[in-house]
């Protein structure tokens, strides 16, 4: 009998296995590309670094508008190579990614010295990067003549090999990664640097895909053995093992799979994701008592979490394999009712989503938070329907729409103070005063059409996901009764009707 | 009976498992995508009128910045004195004081990211008003932290002449080639 369930797991996890590769591929680059404001160093204008500084504390739109003001006032040359590097990564950090293209584009092809075209170059890739232009972003990193200073060479390469490997370019991201990995090997051991660990992981999962698959798992197992001391690299450790764990385990080797399981933490992302492999390791060889240690631990958790749902299942199955169709029967129930209660929560998600109350509470979010923190992963979740939302949050267009979203809210509360600004200016020229007001009554309707079709768009993408939800848990509750309703047959014909 | 049943549950496992690979799949397919932006066509025509219409608000930003200038400055009489500091792994920078003809204008305490911000090549704009046209004397002082001295200060002083059109002042906290500790200058930007 097992038999059969292992053929078909086996066949599963190989997909599976593909999809864990996925996703484990680290792109620190989604998060640190967007976020970090760039900082060129050494630069001349008082008035641009002091536009820099207001961008590094978190407030590109008073740094463009003091910039611009600076500019308009002849204080800061528009012709300035340094001011104009600053303004696109002002207007990158601010989310006017168009607009940094175009500043960055104009100084690669201007007759700049080389180090500042390398500079505009490098950050057109980034710019592009966040407007998912990969082809051009890596057209544009490869434009980069020289070097450029240590952190931003870094990324460089690892930005240019996920780019590499996005077009399945493995063999040339390979080369990049190693050229990554080597340098940052020895920086690693002096400036413990984020980027090497991050290239080895990303090189390790490329040499997979590439069919190097005893120099992946080298690297992969290297990394699952290295010694950490921030979150960050405890996480990238427990995605090294977890790796290869689902990897072994899809290979039908659960003792090597039990090896690198048992190195994951209990506590952070990923471990019920190692709690449920732990169970199938087990499972696999049949010792299906102790495959219930971890899977009994892991329903303990958030019914919400995937990993969990699983499990809430894979429990009375383990029952049923012991023979012990009593427990079973009690854990499919538990099942069914935990089923039940989620899907009520998610309808409850709906209501939140629907009334507005869900898309408020995030923008109140992100808006007490600074635009360099990764809210995403710690803040959301917390919020009403947030943590049916995880995955949705995760995403590019969801991430996009609500800093959208925050932005014009924002924007129109700029517009309101300098309209009653306007109002009491009665040192102005009643021209300027009613060319002012035009202009800003102008933008408020735009600003405000705006926000409608971005909180209907929110609205549309979250309700979309939570029916999906929705589905999901209806055909787990539809599992779980289906195995009852055998289990009472059993016991009918086994025992008769009184049994 | 018990071999039909055992296949149902097999069959039932085998739908569990499809399902949490399914799951799994879905997952990661999402997170994957955080770098690949699989966005819908209408969600970038918003996005980009999103930007156009932000980047007018900016503009115009700029524009109120310049009359709320000229409106509250003298183009004449102002005065903005900026703070930049050079990268140190002895010294850390608590506050600096400003004062203009012994009267203090400007006390500022630093906090991590600010230090950051400096660290980084940023200037932080201190003081920036009129001063009544005139000869002045601008002294600053330094409070920060060194090893076996917690309480390093340093002071700094120069004259300026106001009412001849905007001063720009530089306080530079910055350490030579061959000292431990830091100085502190102050320049006028032409």
């Amino acid at each position: 009998m097992l038999g059969n369930f292992g053929a078909i797991f086996t066949f599963r996890c190989k997909s599976f296995w593909v999809r864990v590769v996925c996703s484990l591929v680290v792109l620190p680059g989604a998060t640190t590309v967007n976020a970090a404001p760039i900082a060129w160093e050494h630069v001349e204008n008082p008035h641009v670094r002091a536009a820099q500084y207001d961008g590094l504390m978190g407030d590109p739109f008073a740094a463009i508008t003091q910039l611009l003001a600076d500019q308009k006032q002849g204080r800061v040359s528009s012709r300035s190579a340094q001011a104009q590097l600053v303004l696109g990564g002002l207007y990158l950090s601010y989310g006017s990614h168009h607009k940094a293209a175009d500043i960055f584009k104009a100084l690669g092809e201007s007759n700049q010295s080389q180090g500042v075209r390398d500079q505009a170059w490098y950050s057109l890739a980034r710019a592009q990067y966040q407007r998912g232009q990969g082809r051009e972003a890596l057209k544009s990193l490869q434009r980069i003549v020289g070097s450029l200073p240590d952190e931003a060479q870094q990324e460089r390469l690892l930005l240019s090999s996920m780019l590499l490997m996005e077009q399945q370019r493995y063999d040339e991201a390979v080369i990049n990664l190693k050229q990554l990995g080597k340098k940052s090997f020895v920086q690693q051991l002096s400036e413990k640097s984020v980027w090497a660990t991050y290239g080895r992981f990303n090189l390790g999962v490329a040499l997979f895909r590439q069919g190097h698959e005893q120099e992946g798992r080298k690297m992969l197992e290297e990394l699952g053995a290295m010694s950490v001391s921030d979150e960050e690299g405890h996480s990238l450790r427990d995605k090294a093992n977890l790796t290869l764990a689902y990897d072994y385990l899809s290979k039908q080797e659960p003792d090597k799979a039990q090896q690198y399981f048992v190195k994951t933490r209990l506590q952070g992302p990923m471990s019920s994701k190692a709690l449920l492999g732990l169970g199938r390791v087990y499972s696999a060889r049949e010792q299906h008592k102790k495959s219930l240690v971890p899977w009994l631990k892991l329903i303990k958790r958030d019914a919400s979490d995937p990993s969990v749902q699983d499990a809430l299942l894979a429990v009375p199955f383990a029952f049923g394999k012991l023979n012990a169709y009593k427990q079973a029967l009690q854990y499919y129930q538990d099942a069914l009712a935990s089923y039940k209660r989620e899907l009520e929560q998610v309808n409850k998600a709906k209501d939140t989503v629907n009334n507005g109350v869900l898309v408020d509470s995030l923008v109140r979010t992100i808006g007490s938070q600074s635009r360099d923190e990764q809210w995403l992963m710690s803040s959301l979740p917390d919020t009403p329907g947030g943590r049916y939302l995880w995955q949705l949050f995760a995403t590019h267009e969801f991430q996009a729409s609500l800093t959208d979203y925050a932005q014009v809210r924002l924007s129109l509360g700029k517009l309101e103070q300098w309209s009653s600004e306007i109002d009491d200016g009665s040192d102005m020229a009643p021209r300027q005063k009613r060319a002012m007001s035009k202009r800003i009554s102008k933008l408020q309707s735009k600003l405000v059409g705006l926000i409608n079709q971005l909180r209907d768009h929110l609205k549309e993408l979250s309700l979309k996901e939570l029916e999906n939800r929705k589905q999901r848990l209806v055909s787990y509750a539809a599992d779980a009764r289906f195995s009852m309703a055998q289990l009472y047959d059993y016991a009918a014909k086994r025992w008769g009707d009184g049994g | 009976m018990y071999k039909t049943r055992q296949n149902s549950t097999g069959q039932a496992c085998a739908r569990w498992c499809a399902l949490a690979a399914w799951l799994v799949g879905a997952v990661a397919i999402i997170t994957f995508s955080v770098g690949v932006f699989a966005a819908e066509p209408d969600f970038k025509r918003l996005d980009a009128e999103v930007e156009r219409v932000l980047n007018e608000v900016v503009a115009l930003g700029a524009d109120m910045a310049v009359l709320e200038e000229s409106r509250e400055l003298s183009s004449q009489n102002q005065l903005l004195v900026l703070v930049s500091v050079g990268h140190s792994d002895f010294f850390r920078l608590e506050a600096i004081q400003l004062n203009i003809d012994n009267r203090t204008v400007s006390y500022h305490q630093y906090e991590e990211a600010e230090l950051d911000a400096l660290m980084k090549g940023g200037s932080q704009r201190l003081f920036w008003d009129d001063v009544p046209p005139g000869r002045h004397e601008l002294s600053v002082s330094l409070f920060g932290r060194v090893p076996n001295d917690p309480d390093f200060q340093r002071e700094a002083t120069q004259m300026i002449i106001t009412g001849t059109g905007r001063r720009v002042v530089d306080l530079r906290v910055a350490t030579g080639t061959n000292q431990a500790f830091p100085e502190l200058s102050i320049r006028e930007l032409k």
